[in-house]
């Protein structure tokens, strides 16, 4: 199985890679896995007062088709709005990454790790 | 009602994670000579092909049965869990920090040979993790607290495979 061009240059120019202060209450952590490929993705945001995403790091250990699709949603979440971010579907970044079949739960834990994220930062700014 | 045949009674072991592996290794040789295809007549197509069958049932009952990763899945397949379909709730925040951490030092590891007295401690140490997740398997397993027991599979497969990826890492290291 070939590697698409775009997921070739995120998997060797990763975008935001990093971590952000996860103590900061305007910092919300989504932290997923999937146990038989033994990826592990951690995705970060920061929400302004606005509710707009205004940074967004990422740091997965897994296949080129999980650190494609993490690095991807930290570029597109970046001045969305928590609902605009919610409304991202793995569908579309296995469509701009162009992911085969057997690839397509990278995508999911993408999507499951940015969702894990907002409801921890709704969490904590909500209390 | 007839009792399903599984893997374990094929082998005559008993339904259990502590298998006797000089056993399982026997009775495994000695069916498959039994059931060898090569043993059934050349004219006899039929008999042929239930020999060959039999003798690929044999194969993976061996193989599921031999690595301790495969059988804890297998027995909780047998108590009617899905081990495949995973959802971010079978996964708890210490085991993903844990999984990242652990990560995260083997990525920190020197490049080259120099490396390899880094990654020796840290397969030592996942080592004894899996032992130790291997204890609570059982004991979930014969509490009957299946969801309990299905995850630590879960956090079997994350060190199984992180501890697989560091020997291929090695390899790579010493240029095999």
């Amino acid at each position: 199985m070939a590697y698409s061009d775009k997921v070739i240059d995120h998997y060797e120019n990763p975008r935001n890679v990093g971590k952000m202060d996860d103590t900061d209450l305007n910092v919300g952590t989504g932290m997923v896995g999937a146990p038989a490929c033994g990826d592990v993705m951690r995705l970060q945001i920061k929400v302004n007062a606005d509710g707009v995403i205004e940074d967004a790091k990422f740091k997965t250990y897994g296949c080129g088709s999980a650190i494609a699709s993490s690095s991807l949603l930290t570029e597109w979440v970046k001045g969305r709005s928590l609902d605009e971010a919610t409304a991202i579907k793995n569908s579309d970044i296995a469509e701009e990454l162009g992911l085969p079949p057997v690839k397509i739960h990278c995508s999911v834990l993408a999507e499951d790790a940015i969702k894990a994220a907002i409801a921890d930062v709704k969490a904590k700014r909500g209390a | 009602m007839q009792v399903p045949e599984d893997y374990f009674s094929l082998f005559s072991l008993e339904r259990r994670f502590a298998i006797d592996k000089n056993a399982l290794a026997a009775n495994f040789r000695a069916l498959q000579n039994e059931n060898h295809p090569d043993r059934v007549a050349a004219d006899d197509e039929q008999a042929k092909l239930l020999a060959v069958q039999k003798s690929s049932l044999l194969n993976d009952a061996y193989a599921t049965l031999k690595s301790p990763l495969a059988r804890a899945g297998y027995l909780l397949t047998l108590q009617g869990v899905d081990v495949e379909g995973v959802s971010q709730d079978d996964l708890d925040m210490a085991v993903l920090m844990e999984q990242m951490e652990l990560r995260e030092k083997v990525a920190e590891a020197p490049a080259g040979e120099a490396g390899l007295a880094v990654l020796l401690p840290i397969k030592r140490d996942i080592q004894s993790r899996i032992a130790a997740r291997e204890q609570r398997f059982v004991a979930n397993l014969e509490g009957d607290d299946l969801s309990s027991a299905k995850r630590v599979f879960h956090e079997l497969q994350f060190l199984h495979k992180l501890f697989q990826e560091i020997e291929v890492n090695e390899e790579k290291r010493l240029g095999y």
